[in-house]
């Protein structure tokens, strides 16, 4: 049952991360314009995201314009685009599958190898989804690091990490966490109803017994 | 309790009180021990089968019982409501964000779309595509009070949507939460049937209350034929709004239905306390059964370290 508490708490924790893996891609902050250095202070301030370019104005309008062609766009807007999209798209698979898959609902009680499988597989995607995004976050921010680094990039031209990588980030750390939690689940149950039906002899189980103790009166002391 | 209920749900439950009735009536005389005496096998067996609904064997019985049929038809409306409150509160959510609340007229002299939301209003325009949006002046500048007033409905009905479909989710049948107490279970969906319902009038009276001014805006200017070159009318967010109140009110007044489905059984006081008998004695031969195989490998494991 401390298993089940796991898995609602990496439930949610992943849940949360996937809500956070829409929000950075939907937002327009992936970089906006930096007031580093001597730069003047200006009337505009730029951001740019994976779908449109802002440009925000000192009288507090706010303009935006999608990007116009597809194809003309830079790879790695494109390659960050497509792996933000895949991962919302195992998120939301993750999501279905870990709920049909959790301890907590009655949906296939009758078989919790299944159960349990198929918990596993919502983790893995969670995992995947985790990664997907933590690959074009920081790729993105490597890109913009190189090009705020690089000297032929004016000064007054130059964009620094905004919100949305940052979002990215946290999101694809819960998506991860989440996802781990509710693959650590996963062990247990399938020992414990695997074992006793091939293995039906009695000193494997016997000999088991003694090395868990062994373990536990070994962990103490070395822990205190 | 009962006597705070909204009118509606009263002649509903009185509605399907009397189907019950006529449902029922052949079974009256078996389905009589199956409260006062919960000891009788076939009961717990009935019981057990109920709760088991979800497994594969649920079918396999060729003589269904009214019962079961009942169970599995309050399943349904259970989740039927459970989706209808999801999709509710995500258009509720999504109306109170999004800008399109008012939206121009196409009488009008534009060659954009002007949107006007509740926290701010953006043009698009129709050639370049540039999103120009700007944000409506501080809390404390002057706001018509149609604005003032949907904020805090949407808002107050997004929280109480929220939190009727998080209740909802904890009392639905497949989740492990409180397994042994379904009466308390069936209580919960009620709960979050009142909390639909309480939520679902804010969130109408504001969506309607905007639509309504709006609309006597745009009249009063037609009738005094006035031409200030934009015309309003309702933008998406707004039906969006409506919809989804109309969502909350339909999956409050399921739940509570289906709840009073169930309740409509006999008299109301005696119910959850042989209800919760029955149900307890049945949770422990679950828990036998459950128990079974444990105490068998137990037994083995015995044998072993005997040997």
């Amino acid at each position: 049952m401390a298993n089940s508490g796991l898995q609602l708490l990496g439930y949610f924790l992943a849940l949360g991360g996937w809500v956070g893996i829409i929000a950075s891609t939907a937002l327009p902050q992936w970089k906006q314009s930096s007031y580093a250095g001597d730069a003047i202070i200006t009337a505009v301030g730029l951001y740019e995201g994976l779908w449109m370019s802002c440009a925000s104005q000192s009288t507090g309008q706010v303009q935006c314009k999608l990007y116009d062609s597809l194809l003309a766009l830079d790879g790695h807007i494109q390659a960050a685009r497509a792996l933000m999209v895949v991962a919302v798209l195992l998120g939301f698979v993750a999501m279905v599958l870990s709920v049909v898959g959790m301890k907590c609902t009655r949906v296939g009680d009758s078989n919790p190898i299944a159960k349990s499988r198929v918990a596993i597989s919502g983790g893995i995607l969670f995992l995947l989804a985790g990664l997907c995004t933590l690959t074009a976050v920081s790729w993105y921010a490597t890109l913009v690091t190189q090009e705020f680094f690089n000297p032929s990039t004016p000064v007054n031209a130059r964009y620094e990490y905004g919100t949305a990588l940052f979002v990215g980030w946290a999101s694809a750390g819960l998506a991860i966490l989440g996802g781990s939690f509710l693959c650590c689940t996963c062990p247990e149950p399938e020992r414990s109803n695997n074992s006793p039906q091939p293995y039906r002899p009695g000193p494997s189980a016997a000999a088991r017994e003694p090395v868990v103790k062994l373990s536990a009166s070994a962990k103490g002391p070395l822990g205190v | 309790m009962t006597c705070r209920t909204p009118l509606l749900i009263i002649a509903c439950s009185y509605y399907s009180y009397c189907n019950l009735r006529r449902l029922q009536w052949g079974v009256r005389k078996s389905r009589r021990p199956v409260f006062s005496h919960p000891q009788v096998p076939e009961t717990l067996k009935t019981l057990t089968g109920s709760s088991h609904l979800n497994g594969p064997r649920a079918g396999v019985c060729p003589c269904v019982p009214p019962e079961r049929m009942l169970a599995k038809m309050r399943l349904l409306l259970q989740y039927a409501a459970c989706v209808f409150a999801f999709f509710s509160v995500g258009f509720l959510i999504v109306a109170t964000w999004t800008d399109c609340w008012m939206v121009n007229a196409d009488d009008s002299l534009e060659v954009s779309t002007k949107c006007r939301g509740l926290w701010w209003e953006c043009v698009t325009n129709a050639f370049d595509g540039i999103r120009t949006c700007e944000d409506y002046d501080s809390i404390f500048a002057e706001h018509s009070l149609k604005l003032v007033a949907t904020r805090a409905l949407m808002i107050t009905a997004d929280i109480l949507a929220g939190f009727g479909f998080i209740t909802l989710l904890l009392g639905l049948d497949c989740v492990k939460f409180l397994p042994d107490e379904p009466y308390i279970k069936v209580r919960i969906c009620f709960v979050a049937g009142t909390t639909l319902l309480i939520a679902g009038a804010p969130g109408i009276i504001g969506s309607v209350w905007y639509a309504v001014d709006v609309y006597v805006e745009r009249s009063s200017l037609i009738l005094h034929n006035i031409f200030l070159g934009i015309q309003y009318k309702f933008g998406w967010s707004c039906w969006l709004a409506m919809a989804g109140s109309l969502g909350c009110f339909l999956a409050g007044a399921v739940l509570t239905c289906c709840l009073y489905i169930f309740k409509g059984i006999g008299p109301e006081k005696n119910y959850p306390y042989s209800m919760r008998k029955a149900h307890s004695t049945a949770g422990v031969s679950m828990a036998k059964s459950y128990l079974a195989p444990q105490t068998e490998t137990a037994k083995m494991y015995a044998v072993d370290t005997r040997v």
